[in-house]
Formats: structure tokens, sequence, C-alpha cells
């Protein structure tokens, strides 16, 4: 027995039956839209150890551009399964209408299971678009509600993939039905131009960090190359309320805790000092980057000066006061790497102050939101 | 029941439905799947987010208004196309209008500039709202293009010189 007017239910199974909303389409798109969630939530969930590190993790200081690879694929990767999701809510449309809306406890359960499946995909996409052009329209952080959204989403996906791993096995092993020809689209054109609107999406934005396609950027809310000594900034000195006298004769770097002689640095005395020049991206958590030639003093050399221990792990302090990112940490590798610098120059000019004048934090394969600018202390433990 | 719908994995194995249903894997899968959205819900409500009712709203208003509005919105349109648009000019029509509405979503916090700042002329610096629209003329003039050469090719099929 039907609840559906009977016109309803009719057209609901005309449209089911056509070759767009067929099982094999669902199973085709259902996998690559898996695999996409799959890297986006393995890149992801990186992204969020490296920034809160659990005891047991380690996050190596080589290779330096991995972070700008993974999260660059994180972003171009989600993305572009914004594509695929809508074309398979498409598809899947008409199952809304299914019956019995309720057929056993197991069907009950997986149909509960679709709504975080449908509302977490749509709101991780959702929000991960309106970050990257840094629109924030909700009442919360971004990034905890992004991590929380994303477990809950794959959790639901397990689910889902579970109830229809034989049906997808199935449908994606018999082999493709002759159907007469349909005066509407083709399963094939269906997927062909799914997968050409995925291909569009990722041209006209993974410009941002793929330096040569930037030109291409046409929808990317960043450009590699726009920006003061040619790098892209996520927030300026004034918004961090940096005094605008920073920097001038009165600056100090601090290197306390565990050390044998503290340290109190002038500009003169950083200076002074052996440079290191080192070629290294700024690797967003938006995804854009942008590498520059960065000079300053090696933090290693300045814990070698004050005498701090070989497994010394650093807190790196800004001037700028309060914020999430007002300081970062330097684990004992980036610590000891030659190439984890506090930056005095980009390509030989002394910092822009929206790159941190006086001084800058700088490391091989670390995030941007971790590449401390504006820094004065060192706290070692 | 109209619809043979899919079994959740062959809910209920032999002839007619179980009460119960689903199968061994589905079961496993609803376990592992429930514990992992367990951690999503545990950490939702842990101080780092302090909003998450406010989260809850979000993700399943975007469910609600998926299932209750776009979607019907996109059925609508389906049946607009079919109504008023001639056979031939279906298909590329449709796909334009699919393609123009994923670049519109995908682009529109950057169209309309919202997290412009007035500091940082870095955030936002090119035209992302004019890029837009040559995109989306572009793709429509695609689609006339592509409507005329199946006019074309059906006038073509239909007239006694075909093949020569
Ligand atoms: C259009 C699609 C998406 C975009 C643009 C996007 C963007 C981002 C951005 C910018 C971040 C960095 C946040 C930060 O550290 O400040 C991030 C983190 C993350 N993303 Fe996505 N994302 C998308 C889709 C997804 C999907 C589909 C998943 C999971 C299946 C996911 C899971 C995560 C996780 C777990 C994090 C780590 C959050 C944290 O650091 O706590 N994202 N994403």
């Amino acid at each position: 027995m039907s609840v559906l007017p009977a016109r309803l239910a009719a057209a609901r199974d005309e449209v089911r039956a056509q070759p767009t909303h067929d099982d094999r389409t669902l199973a085709l798109l259902g996998t690559a839209l898996g695999v996409c969630f799959t890297v986006c939530f393995l890149t992801g969930l990186l992204s969020h150890i490296i920034q809160h590190p659990p005891g047991w993790f380690t996050w190596p200081a080589r290779p330096a551009g991995l972070y700008r690879v993974t999260q660059g694929v994180h972003v171009a990767t989600g993305l572009a399964s914004v594509p695929l999701l809508l074309a398979k809510l498409w598809a899947a449309g008409p199952r809304l209408l299914d019956e019995p809306v309720v057929r056993s406890v197991a069907h009950g359960l997986e149909r509960l299971s679709l709504v975080p499946l449908v509302g977490g995909s749509l709101f991780l996409v959702a929000s991960g678009t309106a970050n990257l052009s840094g629109w924030y329209p909700w009442p919360f952080s971004f990034p905890p509600a992004h991590y929380a959204a994303a477990w809950v989403t794959v959790g639901a996906l397990v689910v889902h993939v579970a109830a229809r791993a034989s049906t997808t096995r199935e449908a994606l092993r018999r082999p493709d039905p002759a159907r007469p020809a349909s005066p509407s689209l083709s399963r094939r054109g269906f997927l062909g131009a799914v997968g050409a609107a995925a291909g569009l999406v990722t041209v006209v934005t993974v410009g941002q960090t793929v330096g040569p396609l930037r030109r291409l950027a046409a929808l990317a809310p960043r450009r590699p190359d726009v920006g003061p000594q040619g790098l892209p900034v996520n927030k300026t000195a004034r918004a961090a309320g940096i005094d605008p006298s920073a920097g001038d004769h009165r600056y100090r770097l601090e290197v306390a805790g565990r050390v044998a002689t503290p340290l109190s640095l002038s500009l003169v005395d950083l200076r002074s000092m052996p440079q290191h020049a080192a070629r290294l991206p700024i690797a967003c958590v938006e995804g854009w980057s942008a590498s520059a030639t960065w000079e300053g003093v090696p933090v290693r050399d300045l814990l070698a000066l004050a005498g701090a221990p070989a497994d010394a792990e650093v807190t790196v302090r800004s001037l700028q006061q309060g914020g999430s990112y007002s300081s970062s940490e330097l684990n004992h590798v980036q610590a000891a790497d030659a190439d984890t610098l506090l930056a005095l120059t980009i390509g030989g000019e002394p910092l822009h102050r929206d790159h941190g004048f006086p001084v800058r934090l700088i490391g091989p394969n670390r995030p941007g939101v971790q590449q401390t600018k504006w820094v004065h202390r060192l706290e070692v433990r | 029941m109209t619809t043979p719908a899919e079994p959740p994995g062959g809910a209920g194995p032999g002839p007619g439905p179980t009460v119960l249903g689903g199968t061994p894997l589905f079961w496993a899968g609803l376990a592992v799947g429930w514990a992992i959205m367990a951690v999503g819900i545990r950490s939702a409500l842990s101080e780092r987010l302090a909003r998450a009712p406010a989260l809850a709203r979000f993700v399943l208003g975007f469910a609600v208004v998926h299932d209750f509005v776009v979607l019907p919105a996109a059925v609508v349109l389906a049946v607009l196309t079919a109504r008023l648009v001639p056979a031939v000019a279906r298909v590329p029509v449709r796909l334009a209008l699919a393609l123009s509405w994923l670049l519109v979503l995908i682009s529109w916090p950057a169209a309309r500039r919202y997290g412009a700042r007035p500091d940082n002329p870095t955030v936002l610096p090119v035209d992302v709202g004019r890029n837009l629209v040559i995109l989306l003329a572009a793709i429509w003039l695609l689609a006339a293009l592509d409507v005329a050469r199946r006019v074309v090719g059906a006038r073509r099929d239909r007239s006694p010189a075909a093949g020569v």
C-alpha cells in the first residue's frame, strides 16, 4: 500500500528506472565520492594532529613541502567532490520516496543514518568553501566544527557503505545493460558531465597552490603571487594589533626557559649572527601556498648559544596579544632543523610588517598558522 | 509496495521482510560507523567548540533544506525544462543549468566578497564575481553551440540527401 499519490509514485518509478538514477550510476558516483571523502578525512586528520599533536606524534621537518601537498590535496579534493556530491544526491533523489518508509529495524537505522550523512557532507563542503574566502556565517569556530562534522559524516558513511556494499559490488560487476536510446541523458553522458565539472572546478581553483596554474585560478580566493613582497598575507599587522613601533631600537628577542644562559638580543645582535637562507613555502591551512627565499638566524643556533639541551622543544611567542595563533610549538625535530629560521628578510628585503617585521618564524613542513609572525620570545622546554 | 526497493545489505535473507533485517556486514558497519560518529559528537561537546547545538542545527538544517527545498526545486526545474525546452536542446540546457548552479555555489562567498577585509588586499585579489560571469557566459555559449550542432544534425538525418 502506497502512502504517496499514485501519480507521484508512478513518476518516482519512471525516474528511478532511468540509467542516470539506477544502481550502477549510484555505485560509480558513490565509489568516487567515497575515495574523495577518505582522502579529505585522512589529510584533514593529519592537519589536525599536526596542529594538536598527541604525545605519540612527532611531525617531521622533511620533506619541506609535504604539508603544502597534503593540505593542497585536501582542499582540491574537497572542492572536486562538490559536483560528485550534488550528482549523487540528484541521482539518489527518487529513493527518498521509497516505500515502505521503513522495512525493518536495519532499514530504519540505515535511513536514519542518511540524515547525518547528507547534512554532514553538505556542511563540510559548505563550511570548507566559505572558510577559503574568509567568510564565517555561523556562530562557532570553523576548525572544531569542521572537525566534529568530519567524524560524524565519515561514521555515517561507514554505515552507508556497509548497507550498500553488496548492491554496489553487484551493480559494478554486472555488465552495463543495453538500453533503448533515451531522449534524455545516458549514464555515460551524465557521469562524463560530472567528471568534466569536477575537472573544471579544479582548474579554476587549484592555481592558488600550484603556481604555474595561477593565471587559471579564476574562482580562487587567493593568488599565490599577490601580496607585499610577492606573498599573500593571512593576518595583517593591523589586524593582529601590532604596534607600528614594533621593531624599533627597543625590540628584544628573549630566549628563556630550559637554557643555561637566557638571552636578550636586539635586532642588531640578530643581524650580526651568521645568517642562513632557505627557500621554503608558506602553506596556509586554507589550501593556498607560495614559496619564497627567507634569510635569518636558525633557531638551533640561538638554542646552542643559550645552552639549551639537544632535545629542546620551543614555544614561539608573537607580539600579537591573544588569538589562537599568537604562539606556536616547535617539536625537537623542527627545532633542530637547519632551515627552521627566525627570518629577518624575504628575497633580500627586510620583512614587510604584514609578513611579521621585525622577526618571524619560518620552518620546513609546517602549516602557515604555525609560522608565527612578530616573534619576540622563544620559551625552551 | 510499489517498487522492489534495495534491501540494505540484503535486509532480511529469504523471502518476506523480517522485523530485524540486515546482514552481519550491515550490523558490523553500523557499530563501527556509530562509534566513529560518537567521536565527532564527543568532540562537538568538548569545550573546543562550545556551540554544539548550533552545529547540530547547521548539519540538520543542511539535510532538511536539501531534501525539502533544493531537491524539489531541482525537480521543478527538470519538469520545466521538459515542458518548455524542445527535446533537441534539453540535454545541453540541463547540463548548462547544473554547471551554472555548481559554479555559483562554489564561488558565491568569493564572488560576493563576503570575506574581504579592507586592511588586507591579498584576500580576494581577483574579481571572482566578474570571472564567474565570464565563465557562465562561456558555458551558455557552448550550450548554444551544442544545441545548434544537434539541430543541424537532426535536420541532416531527416533530409533525403543525408549521407551523400
Ligand atoms: C569543499 C570541501 C572542503 C574544504 C574546502 C575543506 C577545507 C578545509 C580547511 C581549510 C581546513 C583547515 C582548517 C584549519 O586548520 O584552520 C580543513 C580541515 C579539515 N577538514 Fe576539510 N574541507 C573540505 C571537505 C572536507 C571533508 C569532506 C572532510 C571529511 C570527510 C574534511 C575533513 C577535515 C578535517 C578532519 C580537518 C581538520 C580540522 C582540524 O584541524 O581540527 N574536510 N578543511
